[in-house]
């Protein structure tokens, strides 16, 4: 998100999902969108069958690959030599929009001088993908009017997250297909309300509705707002949070519906953080992983149990309303921090969600004409929305970028933080499965039913080089940790590479991955480390 | 573009079907097979119709609408194609709606339920099912009418299941156990709810009273005339027929669960109602009727001449009555077979029974009247007694009787026998017995009481609530319909224990009253949907008869109901041992499995039903045709799919194909043969499956179902609008709520973003809602241990440490994590927090892409 809001200054998915099926070219980089949003996934395909053309960019052969004219098989955390390839191609054949580059784009020349050197066959040797598959995905995406791009976690979860990100708005911007419908650049969000939660400002950088902690003027407003002074130095980010715990200078954490022991990188180095602390809260649903590090725990309502909005990955703001009440003496999430205000000493005058909805809409613009009313009579609305009369906005960036002009910047390829080596040679890749969302859907016996334990994807080839068989259970070892999970053998994935969930503690793949972050965002490198296989001689049953 | 439906102008728009030009003007045109979302099938062949200058129908589906086409959607050609169309589609769908046995047992007793236990050897649980509508089955697989086994299904190619005596056999499996163990209730006693019911009469009626009103949590106590309870039970049906000790082991059921019980005390004898009424909060009045009807014949009072309720009860309260050698008997009921089958135990030489009808038309089941017979009692059939013959000592010694033929038919629908004049005779005998009805004793609830009567000489009650005159006073059993069956008895006991525990709680009883006799009057498939609006015990007063559509049973193989072994004639007509000898259990548990499951989950939801009822399939032309016969796909338990069910519409095809885009399902075979299955007719799992669960959505048959919700009946579940909580594609759908719980997900078709379709996360995740794993109160961690906590305890040492941390260290020392999972106002509400009341930035969350 940090990468479109420099370069468009939004960071949003600029189109909807609603014109996923108008569209005639569809450029799908890092996402497994029918396991990770099957809805998305399902207009993919749909799309495919209606005749749209799917460029399908991914290490795995998904499901998508599967319905793809063209399947680009990069080579994990290659990605932006590929799409400098790609830009590449499109310039140097004149497919680029020169008239909307130079009307609505600054940093053109940057740009090429970057890209310039990544002649598609520079970029096969990197990427493992033929030049010539890059040239005609070139021209197919240049060429055609509507071509939307779409990417998920496979992009971000890299030390060049934000970096990818940015190519791709190039990408985006260099084609003119960003501000037209049936197009655009479109980050599909993981988690139900991670859109939200950063446009109502739980980020250690920006206020709500994205104003920088620096920017004086929103400071102030927002000092009024809330009748105290704000702090005017950056926050923390969860890496350097972690990190501080570490180091001693982090006391006190407050955790509100997350787990990090068990979803973010590195985990050892994460529960050692969490030992570290003088003091720790968590508030969830069910006792976490991270709970048990906890000295305090508060019992919150689910989402079937509160009133509220979720805000999707289109900017579609939505509501929560509440089915039952909460078991026992849990409270819902926005009730326990009203109270603990109180008790911080600052007074917060709300008794409903909808109360505070409305100051949501008083401080922040582009939700001002957002109203509990509207979405109850018209279902939800699409920020920007600034004015009870206005409709809401299906894409972004019409006529002129929300930055002013779009900016092109050229992003040289740097590998992957860890590379693999004789000691572990294998690529462990990471991502999500249809069945679990996270770690809370193995709570519901009916979807833990259906999948019941990790079955990692490991190759033809390196299963028969190992001695492995389908079903069976290996041990997959990092620099950082070592853990056991049952495999399937599958072609989905290339050889030399494995791929993981993260949805089972029993086979906890976070004890793996490398936490070396993205420099802007600190994103951890989930989706690239290197890691050993191995037999495992004993079975072991889990 | 402007075309005329049925006589309306109607605008539509070019490239829209004649189905949905009429649909967007309001004009239904009944159809199974399509869906906006898919491609036509147009399979079903419902929606035909007539378009002026078209020789034939034609389907509205995919016939597009033009300009100044002139279309009628209902004419009397239309629907016997639409009729036809229906009964070709039911002659292939074995499944029926809702049991009719059910609906003829006058408790409405859940009998597939019941038998479908004893199919899986499960008595106990069985027993659970069958007490939410009769506590008593020991005693009444004994002496039960069964009225129940008259429409049983299983007639349409064998005999009827043996109900009656399959509830008795899980009575015999159970009792033992549960005399010293667990009692087998339907659900545990509720919390006592501080009111007290006193009970007159200690029959059927009485006894279910205090059954169901103890199980409601009130306090319950049975005054009885009688030595010991039972009514009619004990003192009107003879112990070869109904064991005495099992009448005591099934009431110690009820003394146990905390009723009390006095006898030899009798209404307006020995108290009188007013007591009752001081310290009661509601009287039921179970009189029974053990007053016997007069023969209205001369020499009826003389010596040798006694009805059959004194006979019976002196026999029961004494062990020993006068009995002559030569008896008659006169009627031809329940009372009159016990009678002449007493009187052949107790050593008659010659039992008669005079009756004025047919043999058919006796009340007694026939199975009765031919145990008689087998005993040695003759029938004189259609013949009426005219005078009572005494010698000079006032003593019986014949009855003079005449001979009756059958007249116009009477108000009840049989036809009335009329006297046959000059056809008089004499049967000799030295002892008459006068079974001829009764009806009840009605001392100390009379007028003077407050209390008015019919002019049948039972007390006069509110039909629906079983309500007196005085508001609370309920009556019920014989005393209120005059002398009827035990089960009748029971079923009143049932409605009067839910009708004073809605009295109890300060219903509106004339409102409730009103409202029932609404619900019976609205048609079926509304009265389903309008029940969820009352309560459950409630609105099963109303007693809303179904709607039975003829649909084909699909039994392939005949094979004879479960029949009872019982004692030869000669073995048992000298004796008072019981009859009927229970049954071996493999063969119960044969004639159980033998029920055609006259149920099905999408009952009341099913658009096949609504469309049989609305076009009257009652008689089916296709009724014995060939039909598929195929096993339910049974082993996972999200989606049930029982292709029996299925009518080939195929739109669960279509929706897998076209907007899941997955293809898990598609038709099998050719022709007759063709069949709804998975890749190699496998059963649905996850290597082609997603379990999206959109199929069971297009289903308009119970063929698929989502097991999750069938739990609940529809008309049991409200819907409440909601956003998915998993990915950030933001899908809609409705939690459906039952008492309190989410029972399961339904789609929500018009979703901005999903548009119905749901991922197996959305669809059926919500049983962690409800997870045992959810911790339901703060805790602090003491020492390493953590304690329970009250939320002033928690957020008061939070507040505490985490003012005393920022004192210390300064605010940056402080981070908070808010999470993606939470709603924009909680996001906001943390940020704010961490800004205002920490002073600092320190806020995150996992995702930042």
């Amino acid at each position: 998100m940090a990468g479109l809001a420099a370069t468009l200054g939004s960071g949003a998915m600029t189109n909807s999902i609603s014109e996923i099926e108008g569209d005639d070219v569809l450029l799908i980089i890092g996402s497994n969108a029918t396991e990770a949003h099957p809805i998305i996934g399902n207009k993919m395909k749909r799309a495919a069958v209606r005749g749209a053309k799917l460029i399908v960019i991914d290490p795995r052969r998904t499901e998508l690959a599967e319905y793809a004219h063209l399947w680009l098989q990069l080579k994990p955390g290659t990605d932006n030599a590929l799409t400098n390839a790609l830009l590449h191609v499109i310039i140097s054949n004149d497919w680029h929009a020169k008239e909307y580059i130079e009307e609505r784009c600054e940093g053109f020349d940057d740009l090429w001088e970057t890209v310039k050197d990544y002649t598609p066959e520079r970029s096969a040797e990197i990427t493992g993908v033929p030049a010539d598959l890059i040239c005609r995905a070139a021209e197919l995406y240049a060429k055609t009017p509507k071509a939307g791009i779409f990417y998920t976690l496979g992009i971000t979860e890299h030390t060049v997250g934000t970096a990818n990100v940015m190519n791709l708005a190039n990408l985006g911007m260099v084609t003119g297909h960003i501000g037209v419908e049936n197009a655009g650049v479109n980050p599909m969000r993981g988690q139900n309300n991670v859109q939200g939660s950063c446009d109502m400002g739980a980020l250690p950088n920006s206020l709500p509705g994205y104003p920088s902690v620096n920017d004086e003027a929103a400071r102030a407003r927002f000092s009024e707002a809330y009748g105290v002074p704000l702090p005017e130095k950056m926050g923390l980010r969860i890496p350097e949070m972690l990190d501080m715990a570490v180091y001693g200078k982090l006391k006190a954490m407050y955790i509100m519906g997350e787990d990090p022991a068990l979803t973010d990188a590195d985990a050892n180095h994460v529960r050692k953080a969490l030992e570290s602390l003088d003091f720790l809260v968590t508030q969830n649903i069910f006792m976490t992983e991270t709970s048990k590090y906890a000295d305090v725990f508060l019992p919150a309502a689910l989402y079937a149990e509160k009133e509220g909005t979720f805000t999707n990955t289109e900017r579609r703001v939505q509501r929560v309303r509440k089915a039952v009440e909460p078991p026992g003496e849990c409270r819902p999430d926005w009730q326990i921090i009203i109270d603990l205000s109180e008790r911080l000493g600052h007074h917060m005058p709300f008794s409903s969600p909808q109360e505070v909805f409305e100051e949501v809409r008083r401080v922040i613009p582009n939700f001002a004409g957002i109203t509990y009313d509207r979405l109850e009579n018209e279902g939800g609305l699409q920020w920007p929305c600034p004015s009870e009369d206005h409709p809401g906005t299906k894409y972004l960036h019409k006529g002129v970028f929300t930055r002013g002009k779009g900016l092109l910047q050229g992003i040289p390829f740097e590998p992957p933080a860890e590379l693999c080596d004789e000691e572990y040679p294998t690529l462990l890749t990471t991502g999500r499965m249809l069945y679990h969302y996270n770690i809370s859907t193995r709570i519901s016996a009916s979807l833990e039913m259906l999948r019941p334990h990790e079955l990692a994807e490991v190759s033809p080839g390196d299963a028969a080089r190992l001695g492995f068989a389908d079903g069976e259970m290996i041990r997959v070892s990092s620099r950082r940790g070592s853990i056991t999970t049952r495999i399937r053998v599958t072609d989905k994935v290339p050889t030399g590479t494995i791929f993981m969930t993260f949805h089972f503690k029993e086979s906890p793949v976070n004890e793996l991955t490398n936490s070396a972050g993205d420099p802007v965002t600190q994103t951890a490198e989930f989706k690239v480390c290197a890691v050993r296989m191995e037999k495992v001689e004993q079975p072991v049953t889990i | 573009m402007n075309l005329t439906i049925d006589g309306r102008q109607v605008a539509a728009e070019p490239g829209t079907t004649i189905l949905q030009a009429a649909k967007a003007a309001g004009i239904d045109i009944p159809t199974l097979c399509h869906h906006d979302t898919l491609d036509e099938s147009s399979s079903c062949r419902l929606c035909v119709v007539e378009v002026e200058g078209r020789r034939d129908p034609v389907t509205a589906c995919d016939t597009a609408a033009a300009d100044g086409l002139v279309v009628n959607t209902q004419t009397e050609e239309l629907r016997a194609i639409r009729q036809l169309n229906l009964e070709l589609l039911l002659s292939d769908h074995m499944s029926y709606c809702t049991p009719p046995c059910r609906d003829a047992c006058p408790t409405h007793i859940k009998i597939p339920d019941f038998l479908d236990r004893i199919g899986e050897r499960d008595y106990e649980g069985g027993m659970r099912v069958l007490r939410q509508d009769l506590p008593f089955p020991g005693i009444l697989g004994r002496v039960c009418p069964r009225p129940c086994e008259g429409p049983c299904r299983r007639q349409l190619v064998e005999d009827p299941i043996t109900i009656c005596q399959l509830h008795r056999f899980m009575a015999d499996q159970t009792r033992q156990a549960e005399q010293t163990g667990e009692l087998l209730l339907p659900h545990e006693i509720k919390p006592e709810s501080g009111k007290r019911i006193a009970i007159v009469g200690g029959g059927p009626a009485g006894l279910a009273a205090a059954f169901y009103a103890r199980l409601e949590g009130h306090a319950v106590k049975i005054f009885e005339a009688m030595p010991h309870p039972g009514g009619m039970l004990r003192y009107g049906i003879p112990s070869y027929r109904l064991p005495r000790d099992i009448i005591a082991e099934e009431l110690n059921i009820l003394w146990r669960m905390g009723v009390e019980l006095q006898t030899g005390v009798r209404l307006g004898v020995d108290f009188q109602l007013d007591d009752l009424r001081a310290e009661y909060d509601a009287v039921f009045l179970a009189l029974g009727a053990f007053n016997a009807n007069a023969m209205g014949c001369p020499g009826e009072d003389a010596d040798g001449v006694v009805t059959a309720v004194d006979f019976l009860g002196d026999l029961e309260l004494n062990g020993t009555v006068a009995c002559g050698k030569k008896v008659t008997v006169i009627g031809g009921g329940f009372t009159a077979m016990d009678a002449c089958r007493t009187a052949v135990r107790l050593g008659a030489a010659e039992v008669t029974c005079l009756y004025r009808r047919s043999r058919k038309e006796m009340p007694a089941h026939h199975t009765e009247v031919d145990e008689a017979e087998e005993e040695g009692v003759r029938f004189a059939l259609q013949v009426a007694p005219v005078r009572v013959l005494t010698d000079d000592a006032g003593k019986v010694h014949g009855i003079e009787m005449i001979r009756m033929e059958m007249g116009a038919p009477d108000a009840s629908g049989r036809r009335r026998p009329v006297r046959q004049e000059g056809s008089e005779f004499v049967v000799a005998c030295d002892q008459v017995i006068s079974a001829i009805g009764q009806f009840p004793q009605l001392a100390g609830a009379g007028e003077a009481e407050g209390l008015a009567h019919t002019r049948w000489r039972t007390l006069a009650v509110d039909d629906w609530t079983l309500q007196t005159a005085d508001p609370k006073v309920f009556a019920g059993g014989d005393a209120v319909l005059g002398a009827q069956t035990v089960i009748q008895a029971v079923a009143q006991g049932k409605k009067a224990a839910w009708s004073m525990t809605a009295f109890l709680r300060g219903d509106d009883m004339p409102a409730v009253s009103k409202q029932l006799h609404d619900l019976r009057r609205t048609p079926f498939l509304e009265a389903l949907k309008a029940k969820g609006d009352i309560d459950k015990n409630v609105r099963r007063m109303a007693e809303v008869p179904p709607v039975f559509i003829d649909i084909n049973t699909g039994v392939l193989e005949v094979s004879p109901p479960a029949q009872m072994p019982k004692l030869w004639p000669e073995d048992r007509k000298t004796n008072f041992a019981q009859i009927e000898l229970g049954f071996p259990e493999d063969e119960a548990v044969r004639g159980a499995q033998l029920c055609l499951q006259c149920t099905c989950e999408a009952h009341g939801d099913c658009e096949l039903q609504r469309q049989g009822i609305e076009y009257e399939v009652f008689a089916n032309r296709f009724q014995g045709a060939e039909a598929r016969d195929y096993e339910p796909y049974d082993d996972q338990p999200l989606i049930a799919y029982d292709p029996k069910r299925c009518i080939l519409c195929g739109k669960c095809v279509g929706v897998c194909r076209e907007v899941q885009v997955t293809e898990a399902i598609n038709f099998t075979q050719r022709g007759f043969e063709a069949k709804v299955a998975g890749s190699y007719d496998h059963a649905l799992d996850t290597s082609f499956c997603r379990f999206c669960g959109q199929c069971v959505d297009m289903c308009p048959t119970g063929a698929l179902t989502n097991r999750q919700l069938t739990r609940v009946k529809s008309w049991d579940r409200k819907k409440v609008r909601t956003t998915c909580p998993f990915c950030g594609v933001g899908c809609n759908f409705d939690l459906n709520v039952a008492d309190g719980k989410v029972v399961g997900v339904t789609a929500a078709y018009d979703a901005p973003v999903n548009q119905g379709s749901l991922c197996v996360k959305g669809r059926f995740h919500t049983d962690l809602i409800d997870s045992p794993d959810r911790i339901t109160h703060p805790m602090i961690k003491r020492d390493g241990v953590w304690e329970r906590a009250t939320w002033d305890e928690a957020l008061g040492l939070v507040a505490e440490r985490l003012l005393a941390i920022k004192a210390e260290s300064g605010p940056d020392s402080i981070g908070v994590l808010s999470s993606a999972r939470c709603t924009n106002e909680e996001n906001y509400l943390l940020q704010r927090l961490t800004r205002a009341g920490l002073n600092t930035n320190s806020i995150d969350h996992c995702a930042r892409t």
